[in-house]
């Protein structure tokens, strides 16, 4: 559960926490539930459970006690008003985003009229403020709609100077009159035009920089200088600056923190933010970059981090009770520091004394419980001192109530009602002696220590009367016992197994070990009110017997007793176990199984018949492969068990006499056999085999060029189609006839196959398959035909001939030998190929010719065009072939 | 396609925002460190960003020039990078390999979904094998989404999608699948493109106030594949086969393609006078159902090339005719507006399913009995990654 609830008890609770223990408004937040995953009123219930869950158990931690104990009081509220639902929930939710709106909105106003940007952390802050309703994105939306931006990414700021020489700066520079450190090296006037910092120093007007170079060249000019107290200065700072300049970002960190450090009495004077960009602008930094540092700085408070980490340590350690802990680290402190939490580790000190005190004050008055309950008080708050827990354990809680035992089959169960100690983790022990009670904790046979209310005993002696008593404690003393009443296990037979056949009935099961003997009777269902009568045990160790004298028809219950002898010698029996046989008749095989596929309410289903045989009852299994004994053959029912399933269904007697099952059809190979079952043996009937493949729907086929795209609805239980074709010239049986085998991943692909069938007219054949162990099963073949496709004459376009004596050439190439019809040459000005003769004009026409396939012909256009992308070519329209030949363009080059 | 440097700009592939390869942050790995185990929280920018509100582990800074860091809290090893915006996991490769933004937009109903379920399909199978490419999904959401909620429920399930939510519906953004595109580069090297494609609403795309990540999508794409559908332009409508399926007359493609070039305008900072420079991939869909108008010698009905780099031919003989179709049907006017506004643009005809859908129930719709049959939807990829040079090109006539 700690995993479950760990994002929200840190996003969440924690945030309800800092906020002065508030439930969140939003109830999904607060029971921490997706509305999409909790559309049943059960699961809704189960999350708003397992929700009160965890809070009960944060309750036992100090820290999130008030929040815990405050979302339950509001539970119980939300439960006494039946607003424990969805609609509820959801209901609230609309109500406190319009609320949550408002507050948004009023404090977007505030900052706006305040600050034009605010920093990551001031965003999320405003989140929180809004109890989450809106998100970060639509809290960034809404400061944009009024002018304010977010500075993201942050700007993350070092806590201190990039180089510990950086602090020496202030002092040199002063005695030359700069400001910054890059004045030395750039001069005053350029800096204050303007530079950038957040991503690397760097003026803006010409992107300079500070390099090593730079600083070389400044020293070596300074070395020409006669010495006095400017060169000593200006020698000083080139030096920080020359040791920051190794690392470029050591630069840009130094510069930073000397603005900074200008602007740190603006902050900590608490004055505009607007204002403190100012002073950065005065000292040329960019105004974007003025205003994003101003307003982180004043985020941050600048200063004043020292110590945190102690101060958190001792905090956290005061608020997890850790009193020992807090006093060892504030030892280390300072006296003058951390005053808040000395004062806090003060108080809790006095407050564990006080209960110590008031605890011994009880226990002289003989108030255990009251004395227990005080030293808990004292140990809770101060967690880390064992000595409070140690005098806690000494103190013996009061003994348990009513102690019951109850044999439960060869074991004895202990229940008892738990001590009435209000303090203290309580664990019991449960002890077991014979002869009376247990008289300390350590007396008899420990059966179990727990902090349940249940103990469980699987090593009970039979036959002899023993007696449980249970002790509590703290983890130290143990109180007086209470014991329950003395039981006596007397264990019953188990795995009791009968098996018959026609003249005898065979029983073995298994008895206690201390069970002297096991006594069987027997008595007859036709006569019910005969004495029982006493089944001979082999003397083998007495777990099995024989019992021949039996009628074939009758059932008879046989009794098992386990007989035990007491310590006095005396004989005690168990409660009787009673199992049933029936001797029966051999079962005898079916012989005329018989199968159709009919149909059943639109759906197919195979209907089995066979004539009912003189004895047994008659199963159908199914099976991959037929069973390898013989028809006839008797097999034991375990050995029936290893081959196929049995067929569910109801058998009916037919109009004939005959035994009818009907069960659904699957595709593909079924096998079933017929089996008679008659007490432990099964004959083996008859068996048949069905195969069913359904045939291909939905066939498409469509002519791409030489290629046929031929689609269809893949048939269930299908394993795969197989397409063969064939010219479609008349000939029967087809003479050239190929073959392609299409798997269901490829068809889930494409849809089906792509065939290169040629030009010619063509039968395609399709046919679904199954395959089991090598056998093949195949549907009812579907064909159909695709016409063959005209002569295809491909035609180019293109310039050429020497310039000034241009001229436009069509090339005409056909696939096939042809006579071709009359063409049309068709151009558009605006270069769109036409798609017809009349979306352009008709700017040449070619008589009808004989083309050999291959081979090209060249013709020349009578006139000039121009783009040649804008010529296309068409049979004439008046040529009387114009079904023969398919004209496709070519690119014009 | 060549590896970022350091210093140089990348493009994160799941918010898409730009930085540089220093500021890439690491997120811990949660193993066992030296120290105490870190643990897992909401990680309010994935949250804020994309929508991801899994518990995560800590992100923090550190030297990204190595591929592997150590979180100092902890003192557990981490290779795992992450983006310092948005706080996705970046790919393995990501800065070493060549990242290809491809953006997927079009009018709402242009079939986008189905049309990258199909396309992502086919880079993992027939052009895949074509190319010998290797097409995986780069992280663990990518593979798991595109798996069971595009592919199986397309492919399997035979189910259509329905309208992609727009954005400003979607609390938190959404999540682009980002996938890697391998192919082999000569001896025993490989050449690996990082894609990644982000499924926009058509809402998206007619409003010029879209939001933020729809416009960052669009302008840090390195080619845009733009979906129209043919039969949203009444002169395309009356020439549908008698069984297809005519949706309802919604955006109209030049507005799709006005927003498009106004925002892309904008936020690149083109020149009046200048083009864009991102190629544009103008693909007509559904073309299956004007099946019945294509004349004979349509390249359409012609089976393209399936060699092994974009036939330049092929696509220029697609081109030439789809404009001459869209003459047809739209006048000259979207093909002016394409010519003067983008440097390099080609028209394509493609068909996703094959086959109209069928209705079932009276609204709902469902891929045809025969399945998904898709013509060329690999022709517009190809022709981008051959422009960026991921693809050979050939220039040989179609068939030789």
């Amino acid at each position: 559960m700690a995993d479950e609830f760990e994002a929200y008890r840190t996003t969440v609770l924690d945030t309800a926490r800092r906020n002065g223990n508030q439930p969140p408004t939003d109830l999904f937040a607060r029971y921490n539930m997706d509305p999409r995953a909790v559309g049943t009123p059960e699961e809704f219930s189960r999350r708003v459970g397992a929700v009160t869950k965890y809070w009960r158990a944060l309750k036992l931690k100090k820290l999130y006690r008030a929040i815990a104990i405050a979302l339950l009081a509001a539970h119980t509220d939300l439960e006494r008003k039946n607003l424990l639902n969805l609609d509820a929930f959801t209901k609230q939710r609309e109500a406190d985003r319009g609320k949550a709106r408002e507050q948004l909105d009023r404090r977007i106003e505030v900052i706006a009229g305040s600050s034009p940007c605010i920093t990551l952390t001031g965003l999320r802050r405003l989140v929180a403020a809004v109890d989450n309703a809106f998100s970060e994105q639509e809290i960034k939306e809404a400061l944009h709609d009024r002018g304010v931006s977010v500075i993201d990414p942050p700007w993350e700021l070092p806590p201190g100077p990039a180089t510990p020489a950086a602090r020496s700066l202030r002092a040199p520079l002063t005695a030359l009159g700069f400001r910054l450190s890059p004045e030395v090296v750039l001069g005053t006037e350029a800096v204050r035009a303007g530079f950038k910092v957040r991503d690397g120093f760097r003026l803006s007007g010409s992107d300079k920089t500070i390099t090593v170079a730079d600083l070389e060249r400044a020293r070596d000019e300074q070395t020409r200088t006669s010495q006095d107290e400017r060169k000593t200065a200006m020698d000083n700072v080139i030096a920080i600056l020359m040791n920051a300049a190794k690392q470029p970002e050591n630069v840009h960190g130094l510069v930073l923190w000397e603005i900074r450090e200008h602007l740190r009495p603006d902050v900590e004077a608490g004055l505009p933010v607007r204002l403190i960009a100012h002073s950065a602008t005065e000292l040329g930094l960019d105004a974007t970059e003025a205003l994003h540092l101003a307003v982180t700085l004043a985020g941050d408070g600048v200063g004043g981090r020292r110590d945190r980490g102690t101060a958190q340590s001792v905090a956290d350690a005061l608020a997890a009770g850790e009193l020992r802990e807090a006093r060892r680290l504030l030892d280390d402190v300072p006296p003058d520091e951390c005053k808040d939490l000395r004062a806090q580790l003060a108080a809790a000190l006095t407050r564990v004394a006080e209960l110590v005190a008031q605890a011994d004050a009880a226990w002289s008055a003989g108030r255990t419980e009251d004395t227990a309950s005080l030293l808990a008080a004292a140990a809770e708050v101060a967690r880390d001192d064992e000595t409070l827990h140690s005098r806690l354990a000494e103190i013996p809680p009061p003994p348990v109530g009513a102690v019951t035992a109850g044999i439960d089959r060869d074991r004895v169960v202990v229940r008892w009602d738990p001590s009435p100690a209000r303090t203290g983790s309580v664990r019991y022990r449960v002890v077991r002696t014979d002869g009376g009670p247990a008289v300390s904790s350590a007396a008899g046979v420990v059966v179990e220590e727990t902090s349940a209310n249940e103990a469980v005993d699987s090593s009970v002696p039979a036959a002899d009367p023993v007696h449980y008593t249970v002790f509590a404690s703290r983890g130290g003393t143990w109180s007086t016992g209470s014991a329950a009443d003395a039981v006596e296990s007397l264990p019953a037979v188990e795995d009791v197994v009968l098996t018959s056949d026609e003249r005898s009935v065979t029983a073995s099961w298994r008895a206690h070990p201390s069970a002297t003997a096991v006594t069987v009777t027997r008595t007859s269902r036709s006569a019910p009110n005969a004495p029982p009568r006493q089944v001979p045990v082999r003397a083998d160790g007495g777990s099995s017997f024989t019992d021949t004298d039996v009628r074939g028809g009758e059932t008879y219950d046989y009794a098992f007793r386990a007989v035990y002898l007491t310590r006095s010698g005396a004989k005690r029996e168990s409660e009787p176990v009673v199992a049933a046989a029936s001797p029966t008749a051999r079962p005898v095989a079916v012989t005329d199984l018989v199968q159709e596929v009919v149909q059943v309410n639109g759906a197919a289903v195979l209907r089995l018949t066979w004539r009912p045989p003189p004895s047994g009852a008659v199963e159908i299994r199914s099976s991959v492969d037929r069973p390898t004994w013989e028809v006839g053959s008797l097999v034991s029912r375990r050995a029936l068990t290893t081959f196929g399933q049995p067929v569910g269904g109801v058998v009916r007697t037919g109009a004939d006499g005959r035994a009818v099952l009907e069960t659904p059809v699957r595709h593909g190979r079924m096998t079933l056999t017929a089996v008679t079952l008659a007490g432990d043996h099964a004959a083996i009937g008859g068996t048949v085999s069905v195969t069913l493949v359904d045939a291909v729907t939905g066939v498409r086929a469509d002519r791409l060029d030489d290629v046929v795209r031929l689609r269809w609805a893949w048939p269930r239980g299908a394993h795969l189609v197989r397409v063969k074709w064939w010219p479609d010239d008349g000939v029967d049986p087809p003479v050239h006839v190929e073959q392609s085998e299409v798997t269901a991943r490829a068809h889930s692909s494409s849809g089906g196959a792509e065939l290169r069938v040629g030009p010619s007219a063509t039968v395609l054949a399709v046919q679904a398959v199954t395959r089991t162990r090598g056998e093949e099963s195949t549907s009812p073949v579907v064909l159909t035909r695709v016409p063959g496709r005209p002569t295809s004459v491909g035609y180019h376009v293109r310039l050429a001939g020497l310039p000034g004596r241009r001229r436009i050439d069509l090339t005409l190439t056909s696939d096939r030998q042809c006579r071709l019809p009359a063409i049309v040459v068709v151009h558009r000005e605006d270069g769109i190929m036409p798609l017809r003769p009349d979306r352009g004009r008709v700017v040449a026409k070619f008589p009808s010719r004989n083309l050999a396939p291959g081979r090209p012909v060249s013709l020349v256009l009578p006139v000039r065009v121009s783009p040649l992308s804008g010529l296309a070519c068409f049979v004439d329209p008046n040529s009387t072939h114009a079904d023969e030949v398919t004209l496709v363009p070519g690119n014009p080059g | 396609m060549f590896p970022a440097i350091l210093g140089s700009r990348l493009h994160c592939p799941y918010c898409y925002r730009p930085f540089r390869q220093k500021e890439i942050r690491f997120r811990c790995s949660g193993r066992t460190g030296k120290r105490a185990k870190c643990a897992t929280a909401l990680d309010r920018t994935l949250a804020d960003q994309l929508g991801d509100r899994t518990p995560q582990l800590p992100v923090f800074d550190a030297d990204s020039r190595k591929s592997t860091a150590v979180h100092p809290p902890c003192g557990a090893e981490t290779h795992y990078r992450v983006c310092p915006h948005c706080h996705s996991q970046l790919p393995v490769h990501f800065g070493q390999s060549d990242s290809k933004m491809i953006a997927l937009v079009g009018a709402k109903n242009s079939g986008k979904t189905i049309y990258m379920t199909v396309l992502l399909h086919e880079l993992m199978n027939n052009v895949g094998e074509r190319f010998s490419a290797a097409v995986l999904g780069a992280d663990e959401e990518t593979r798991k989404k595109f798996q069971l909620d595009y592919e199986q429920r397309l492919y399997q399930d035979h189910e259509l999608f329905g309208t992609t939510k727009t954005l400003g519906a979607q609390r938190g953004g959404r999540r682009p699948l980002v996938f890697s595109f391998t192919t082999p580069d000569g001896g025993r090297k490989v050449r690996r493109s990082l894609l990644s494609f982000f499924d926009t609403a058509g809402e998206d795309m007619v409003s010029e106030h879209s939001v933020d990540q729809n416009v960052r999508y669009l302008t840090s794409a390195d080619g845009i594949i733009l979906l129209f559908d043919p039969l949203q332009l009444r002169e395309a409508r009356i020439h549908a086969d008698a069984d297809a399926l005519l949706p309802e007359i919604a955006d109209s493609p030049a507005t799709v393609l006005t927003n498009i070039v106004e925002q892309l305008h904008g936020r690149l900072g083109v020149k009046a006078n200048r083009r864009i420079g991102t190629p544009l991939a103008v693909v007509f869909t559904k073309m299956d159902a004007l099946e019945g108008y294509l004349p004979p010698e349509s390249p359409l009905r012609r089976v393209p090339p399936s060699t092994a780099s974009f036939n330049e031919s092929d696509s220029l003989a697609v081109h030439r005719h789809m404009r001459a179709l869209l003459d047809d049907w739209a006048g000259h006017n979207l093909d002016e507006a394409l010519s003067a506004n983008f440097a390099k643009y080609r028209m394509f005809g493609v068909t996703a399913l094959g086959e109209s859908p069928r209705l079932e129930g009276g609204t709902r719709q469902r891929v045809s009995e025969r399945g998904v049959q898709p013509r060329r939807v690999e022709d517009p990829f190809l022709w981008l990654m051959s422009e960026f040079g991921a693809v050979p090109k050939s220039t040989k006539p179609a068939g030789e």
